[in-house]
């Protein structure tokens, strides 16, 4: 368990008053998550790898709700998980056993952008995961450091050599586009 | 444009993509009917568990003990990813007894998930914790396959790691290819490296995409494709039958497979 979680639990004023249901919450928080995971995970898994966080902060609620922001931690669960090979794996070959029986994807993203996510996934982990949250989420360095459980610094660096490495991986993408 | 740019402009098609396609009623729907099935599951675990307990108790009472003494009892292992099933024991943080015919130690170093996971009726695999897409496959009594997509035994290869070997590095897919001698565990063996020739056919289905096939036992199979590439250690294993130990990485950076060394240095056969 990553450190800042259990200092979350432990530092957060219980208020039941501000407690949404978990219900809401889904709601309110999956096409985000399923964004998030399709970035990081690619799209043929991403629903899978955002179901698996979400039952997760399911199975957690009582925990869960009460932190100051439950969507950090379900956005850090998910990270994990979308970059965690094993768990990839076996999501990834869930997917496919079912994509036969399920309604037809989305339309997929335009050719530039694929090649833009399909470049984030080729990062180190860590790099990728704040390129991920600082794009699909439009969270600033503070807000990350509070997703990832990580210091600013750290978060700047790392959102410092991931757009650098984009920069230059994507380099004719980017002449194209200008 | 610059990077920003872009990845703002790809990060508002990915939410747009992702709004238009999420039916968050039918998923919440599945997420409440999985959490019912788990909890469902775990009780009948627990109850399963229970009887298996109850029962040892009830034989082991009946019977003198038959442990022999001085050598750590293995404990078995839930079928969770940490023990990777009821094929593999942990006797100690880290290391994993996996029955195959030829009983095999493993000692995951710190790169490593601290796991492994069965493959087929013979087989293991770990994972590197590094690396997205890097690991090593152990395949006892591995059958050296046809370049075709029949995944059927290829007779030209022989039967000894030896000849299994020669016949890996003259597959007519491969460039580039080296068997050096190597020593693993006390058994002497071959280690093959080799580049997939580029443009060669890959006829073999396998999960992830077809490849240019290898080795294979019923449920693993081992093969090159143009994303997926490795070395082969082959030895003669007592009671294992050839094995192949397959070092693969799915990563554009090959040099990644040194990475898997240490793993396959601690590699033990009973």
């Amino acid at each position: 368990m990553p450190s800042d979680e259990r200092k979350g639990s432990a530092s957060t004023v219980f208020d039941l008053s501000r407690v949404e249901t978990f219900d809401a919450f889904y709601r309110r928080e999956l096409a985000g998550l399923v964004a998030f995971a399709s970035v990081l995970a690619g799209p043929a898994c991403a629903e899978d790898v955002a179901q698996d966080a979400m039952l997760s902060a399911y199975r957690h609620w009582q925990t869960v709700s009460r932190l100051q922001v439950p969507s950090a931690w379900v956005r850090r669960v998910c990270a994990n998980r979308a970059v965690s090979t094993l768990r990839r794996r076996g999501v990834e070959a869930r997917a496919l056993v079912r994509l036969g029986s399920r309604r037809p994807d989305a339309e997929p993203l335009v050719p530039e952008h694929q090649a833009f996510w399909a470049e984030v996934r080729r990062l180190p982990r860590r790099q990728a995961q704040v390129i991920a949250l600082h794009y699909v989420y439009d969270l600033g360095v503070a807000e990350i450091a509070t997703t990832l459980a990580c210091a600013e610094g750290t978060v700047k660096a790392h959102l410092s050599r991931g757009r650098a490495t984009l920069s230059v991986r994507l380099g004719e993408t980017l002449a194209e586009q200008a | 444009m610059n990077v920003d740019e872009l990845g703002r402009a790809a990060a508002a098609e990915a939410r747009r993509a992702a709004a238009d396609a999420v039916d968050s009623v039918r998923m919440l729907d599945q997420l409440h009917r999985r959490s019912r099935n788990r909890t469902a599951g775990a009780i009948a675990a627990a109850a399963a568990i229970l009887v298996a307990i109850v029962v040892s108790a009830v034989v082991l009472h009946d019977k003198p003990s038959t442990r022999v003494a001085g050598r750590p009892p293995l404990v078995t292992s839930p079928p969770a990813q940490g023990c990777g099933g009821p094929l593999v024991h942990c006797p100690n943080p880290g290391t994993f007894v996996v029955s195959l015919p030829a009983a095999l130690t493993v000692t995951t170093p710190a790169n490593f998930e601290q796991g492994v996971k069965p493959c087929g009726t013979a087989g293991v695999e770990a994972f590197r914790n590094d690396s997205d897409g890097t690991g090593v496959t152990v395949i006892e009594r591995a059958v050296p396959v046809r370049y075709d997509r029949s995944w059927s035994r290829d007779p030209a290869a022989g039967t000894t790691a030896a000849s299994m070997a020669q016949w890996l590095a003259a597959r007519p897919f491969l460039i580039r290819t080296s068997v050096k001698p190597v020593t693993l565990d006390g058994i002497s063996g071959w280690q093959v490296s080799a580049d997939l020739k580029p443009g060669a056919r890959v006829p073999a289905p396998k999960g992830f995409g077809p490849v240019a096939p290898t080795f294979a036992i019923e449920g693993c199979t081992a093969g090159y494709r143009s994303n997926l590439s490795g070395n082969y250690t082959l030895l003669d294993v007592p009671g294992g039958g050839v094995t192949v130990i397959w070092s693969w990485t799915i990563e554009p950076n090959h040099s990644l497979i040194a990475g898997n060394q240490a793993f396959i240095a601690a590699l033990r056969f009973a």
